[in-house]
């Protein structure tokens, strides 16, 4: 053992192994709180125990202000543990209070601001009288069965035998102290003299650790008449060697003994106790009479067991320089892997595996030292809950689970904050107080809970509350006091997109700024920090029905699977946690599944239209390079862009020249032609946290898993890289930033104007309508609902063809009839002198049929108002300002039956059939959808009857004979899947088809339906299906 | 400026001699793959790696708005510390390692050749070349825009 410690060296041990125990103590006696009088030992024991070796370390280190706070927490652990004292909510509080300025004190550097231990010293001593005073209070219904104490006295310690922690005694040698264990006989004592005043004599010269007298163990200072003349063992620390203690004590050479370190490498700590002092837990539990442990102790239990799992502490600096080592050895492989498969040898091949497996093993080996459970961080929310509703005067029930998933370190850390400040946000703005929840219908107590599982490589954290959910009245209050946004803008947002606005800067819907938030550390910074370390956040949240937090993480940083893509010669890694899916699209088809709309380009993906951004414009590297695969050379692909092969000559125009010039038709065909597996389009579908996008890429080439390596300073403003990374044969590739690169080509903006995606995750559903904006003449506008289309094409004048009298155009080998929307109403007609025009293309009668417009101007999602009686006409349903315009709401149904009646009998509409005069509820709270819906309905042959609400739709279906239900999903009051799951209910409806109409599709949402019992789910709009579902369910 | 002599190891870049004080070199590299960072700023010529540490290369002809380097001219990256990272400046060849003597070096004048004399510490004039000696600390400076 050195001789030369250097005290700040154990200080250092102390304050670690200390502030460790204070660490568990929080929930410990959160546990203790919640068992109340049921005291679960154990548990009781072990915060005494901690206190008691903070006050003794603290003692011997001349820490006075830890001493006397711990001092006074253990007498109250120790009327607490003899059921003297109740653990009431004050009790805790006072204790919590004193683990706090302790940690405070020993986490204090150097000469900071002085710490006053007067008020929790005081509280502390507050709760110790109360349970001295006597009165009816404190005994609890287990105190018969605790431990019989020891010769009368209160001191006496239930727990029999020695407990001293390993870490103190670790400590104390550290310091240069031995340990020895002295025995005590009043036979052969000189004198006769007591245990006290041999106690005494040792106090002056060292440490007395512990005693145990007989079969007990006994708290120090012993007083006189205590034990009397009863053999006794003493534990003892001192600075003096072993023969100069005997004499001094005046023992016998046989009653001292040296207890040796038990292991040779101080710097493990098992939180232990030491073995000859107290041998092990299990016999310290033996002898307790108490039954079986009570069901709440659940949780102290698990503390108690984590605090003792024989984990070891690693120093941080060696476990990175581990994982340096692993990714080099990962970097060794590739590159062997690489040597290997250009050479083919194959008595490489055992070896080549070997490596293989040895690296993934050890990376993984390596990867798990550094995993902790995210329960960590968890439970420090059970008292950061209580706290906070005790202050605020709220009942919380906190629920945690999956504590135990495991993320690295790293992540964990960075977590804290963030999830802690989203914790007191569901608890201060979120969570109602007692009495508005019960007149809102719900219980008291709020339900807060916080969860953590896997999925698919990645955990999810969700924090979910059944509060009053996000004013998003208030947001946009906010925001219009911000001036970030004005009113017009705000009015179109859907909810959704309100939702986002809580990640604005220095946005707080706090109605003031309170103690517990609306500190300036807004939702932005969170969103900044869990953004940082991979998370992809998500908000979903209902008024009156509560918030729900998704935050999806990586499990670690350092080495993550990628895809790898090239293009123009260099390589990219894309982590593949943002990619959702790849989509390769033939060469023939890449015309209706990309879609261009002013400069955007829109990939159709099962219905959803995503923005699509072409790497190599992002990268601005223009010049298409691909690789021949037969020579390996590099060659310029000759295929320009990948939408070029519909756009007549003159659009290139839009890209400044850089465009080679157009081919004219022959060559264009010929390109078409083509059929190499090159020249499909790869696209990566990628999730960019709250939207996805697609990306264009080259050349896919392999998943891998890469090592993250930092970028310099001059690149960190680059925002689209994550990072790079070393390849197999040394050259460095680039790692994209997916939510980077979104940003930098302002994804985000073209994504939020188009149809909305259902989210998976609950997300309140809207009624919002995507449109399609589209002219004829720059003075009018005119929508048409997007789904309802099915494609959008450009097209240019010396397509058209007169057949007939009508227009129309060669269309994929059939002839596409085409209208102009001012053939049915009174609108500005379509210029077919321009060069360049528009069809959108959309299903009627079981063919295809286009409308011609001069223009297309946009993608908008609008859920405002329709005026259904102004510019109502043949053709029109009605107007609506979109924009800033008056817009007109083109009825794609409508201008076909008015231009050609007779087409009208191809469709499911005509009023014919077995269903006639059948009655249909139509529920819809919208004015103007209700009346399209009625409109069709009867134009089919039914009698509709319409209802506002799922209330008002289930008196109708009292009333009257109903044999077919069509109802919106959104609605106030009863909305479509409640009232549908009313229905399902009755027996007197059971058979009753529920078709729901809606404005958004999805498979979620449409799961959601047929759960409900909803038998057909389709868009509202969509007439056709409607009536032709109607006919279906009604046949049956 | 430090009073006494110096060690200077110079390089080209362009019709520029360049001299850095050699305890600043921590090493140079013959021109190995670079791979270019798209949108990076105009003076960075990539990034390369250097045992395992992705070290940022700095043009120096870029840099200093010299005429471009042919297209295949192998070149030399000589390797310096700025603060906790390695970057690379890409000059077009390390030639010599000079003891200069302090009184043969003057203050820089405004501008070099047309180039911005707050790049440069010094000038070391020898016999049949002048010497601009490097100010890394400006050439360094991060500039994000």
């Amino acid at each position: 053992m050195a001789a030369f410690i250097d005290d700040q060296e154990t200080l250092q041990a102390f304050k670690e192994e200390s502030l460790e125990h204070l660490n568990g103590i929080e929930n410990d006696l959160l546990a203790i709180e919640e068992a109340g009088a049921d005291l679960d030992q154990e548990l009781v024991n072990k915060v005494f125990r901690a206190m008691h070796s903070i006050k003794g370390g603290a003692g011997f280190l001349g820490l006075d202000a830890v001493k006397s706070l711990a001092h006074a927490a253990e007498d109250l652990m120790n009327k607490i543990r003899n059921a003297e004292l109740l653990p009431t909510a004050p009790v805790i509080s006072s204790l919590l209070e004193a683990a706090d300025v302790v940690t405070r004190l020993l986490r204090q550097t150097g000469n900071g601001p002085e710490i006053d231990i007067t008020v929790p010293l005081a509280a502390l001593r507050a709760a110790l009288t109360a349970a001295e005073e006597p009165g009816p209070a404190a005994v609890s219904p287990t105190s018969a069965e605790a431990g019989p104490p020891a010769a009368g006295e209160d001191e006496a310690l239930s727990e029999p035998l020695l407990a001293v922690h390993r870490a103190e005694v670790d400590n104390l040698r550290l310091s240069g102290q031995q340990i020895l264990l002295l025995k005590y006989d009043p036979i052969s004592s000189p004198e006769g003299r007591g245990l006290a005043a041999l106690l005494a004599d040792l106090g002056g010269v060292g440490q007395t650790l512990g005693v145990r007298l007989g079969e007990q163990e006994i708290a120090l200072p012993v007083s006189e008449p205590e034990g009397g003349r009863l053999p006794a063992t003493i534990l003892y620390a001192t600075l003096m060697d072993k023969e100069m203690l005997i004499a001094f004590a005046g023992l016998g050479a046989d009653e001292v003994r040296e207890l040796p370190a038990a292991r040779p490498d101080e710097s493990v700590s098992t939180p232990r106790s030491l073995p000859a002092a107290g041998t092990s837990e299990a016999t310290a539990a033996a002898p307790s009479p108490s039954p079986s442990p009570a069901p709440q102790r659940r949780a102290g239990d698990d503390s108690a067991k984590s605090g003792q799992d024989g984990s070891l502490r690693v120093n941080v600096r060696l476990l990175d320089s581990l994982m340096a080592l692993a990714g080099e050895l990962v970097l060794t492989r590739n590159q062997f892997l690489q040597v290997f498969h250009s050479q083919g040898r194959l008595e490489l091949e055992a070896v080549s595996q070997r490596l293989n497996l040895v690296t993934s093993e050890l990376q993984e080996a390596i990867m798990s030292t550094r995993m902790q459970p995210v329960g960590n961080v968890f439970n420090k929310f059970k008292r950061v809950v209580r706290d906070l509703a005790q202050k605020l005067g709220k009942e919380i029930e906190l629920s945690i689970e999956g504590g135990e998933v495991e993320m690295d370190k790293t992540i964990i850390e960075a977590l804290a904050d963030p999830l802690t400040h989203l914790v007191r946000n569901s608890v201060d703005h979120g969570i109602e107080r007692p009495a508005d929840r019960e007149r809102a219908g719900k219980p008291p107590a709020g339900l807060l809970e916080i969860k953590a599982f896997h999925e698919g490589g990645h955990v999810i954290i969700e924090i979910v509350d059944d509060g009053a959910g996000i004013d998003t009245a208030r947001l946009k209050e906010k925001a219009l006091g911000m001036g970030t946004h004005d009113r017009a803008q705000l009015d179109a947002m859907p909810e959704r997109e309100l939702l986002k606005l809580i990640f604005l800067p220095g946005l707080s819907t706090a109605r003031e700024v309170t103690e517990v938030s609306g500190r300036g550390v807004g939702m932005d910074v969170v969103h900044a920090n869990l953004s940082r370390i991979g998370g992809v956040f998500d908000i979903a949240s209902k008024k009156g029905r509560g918030t729900t937090i998704t935050i999806k993480l990586p499990l670690t940083l350092a080495i993550i699977p990628s895809l790898i893509v090239s293009l123009a010669g260099e390589r990219y890694a894309i982590p593949q946690v943002n990619l959702v899916e790849l989509v390769r699209v033939p060469p023939g088809r890449v015309k209706e599944r990309i879609e261009r709309i002013g400069a955007a380009l829109l990939i159709r993906l099962r219905g959803e239209l995503l923005p699509l951004i072409r790497l190599a414009e992002v990268l601005g590297v223009e010049e298409r390079v691909f690789c021949d695969p037969q020579t390996g050379e590099a060659q310029r692909c000759r295929r320009w862009r990948v939408e070029d092969r519909r756009q007549p000559a003159g659009s290139e125009a839009e890209h400044e020249g850089q465009a080679p010039p157009d081919p004219g038709p022959d060559q264009r065909q010929a390109r078409e032609r083509r059929s190499s597996p090159d020249s499909a389009i790869n696209i990566l579908v990628l999730s960019a946290g709250k939207f996805r996008y697609g990306l264009l890429v080259d050349t896919l080439l392999d998943s891998e898993e890469i090592v993250v390596k930092p970028l310099g300073a001059h690149l960190r403003g680059c925002q689209i890289y994550a990072g790079a990374t070393i390849q197999g044969d040394g050259r460095v590739a680039l790692i994209l930033d997916v939510a980077g690169i979104s940003k930098v080509m302002n994804l985000e903006a073209l994504a939020d104007r188009l149809p909305a995606r259902d989210k998976e995750m609950g997300q309140v559903q809207l009624d919002a309508q995507s449109l399609l904006l589209v002219r004829n003449s720059p003075q009018e506008q005119l929508a048409i609902p997007l789904i309802l289309i099915s494609r959008i094409e450009k097209i240019s004048r010396r397509q058209l063809e007169v057949t007939g009298g009508r227009l129309n155009m060669q269309y994929r080998g059939v002839s596409l009839p085409l209208f102009g929307i001012e053939e049915a109403a009174r609108v500005a007609p379509v210029n077919t002198e321009a060069a360049q025009l528009s069809v959108v293309v959309f299903p009627f009668g079981g063919k295809e049929i286009g409308i011609l417009v001069s223009e297309v101007i946009d993608i908008v999602s609008f859920s405002a108002a329709i005026d259904d009686t102004t510019h109502k006409q043949p053709g029109i349903m009605g107007s609506a300002i979109i924009m800033g315009r008056i817009t007109m709401l083109v009825d794609l149904f409508e201008v076909v039956a008015t231009v050609m009646p007779e087409w009208v009998k191809y469709t499911q509409l005509a009023a014919a059939g077995p269903g006639q005069g059948q009655h249909i509820l139509v529920v819809e709270d919208s004015a103007f959808f209700r009346r399209q819906i009625c409109d069709f309905v009867s134009a089919a042959g039914y009698q509709p009857f319409s209802a506002q609400d799922g209330l008002e739709g289930f008196a109708v279906l009292e009333r009257e004979k109903i044999d077919l239900v069509l109802t919106d999903i959104e609605m106030p009051n009863l909305d479509g899947l409640e009232l549908t799951a009313r229905i399902r209910a009755d027996s007197r409806w059971a058979r009753l088809p529920v078709i729901a109409v809606t404005s958004l599709s999805g498979e979620a949402a449409e799961r959601r339906g047929r759960k409900a019992g909803v038998d057909e789910y389709l868009i509202k709009l969509d007439r056709e299906k409607i009536i032709q579902a109607i006919g279906q369910h009604l046949r049956r | 400026m430090p009073p006494q002599g110096r060690e200077l190891a110079l390089f080209q870049a362009g019709e520029l001699i360049c001299g850095l004080e050699i305890n600043c070199v921590q090493e140079i590299q013959r021109q190995t793959a670079i791979t270019a960072v798209p949108r990076a700023p105009y003076y960075v010529r990539g990034v390369i790696n250097l045992r395992g540490v992705i070290v940022t290369v700095i043009d120096l002809r870029r840099k200093f708005a010299l005429e471009p380097r042919p297209k295949d001219a192998e070149g030399q990256i000589v390797i310096i510390r700025q603060g906790e990272e390695s970057v690379g400046l890409l000059a077009d060849a390390v030639s010599d390692v000079v003891a200069a003597d302090e009184d043969d070096i003057e203050a820089p004048p405004l501008n070099l050749d047309g180039v911005a004399g707050r790049y440069f510490k010094g000038i070391y004039k020898q016999e049949h070349m002048l010497v601009a000696i490097l100010n890394v600390e400006e050439l360094l400076a991060v500039n994000n825009e």
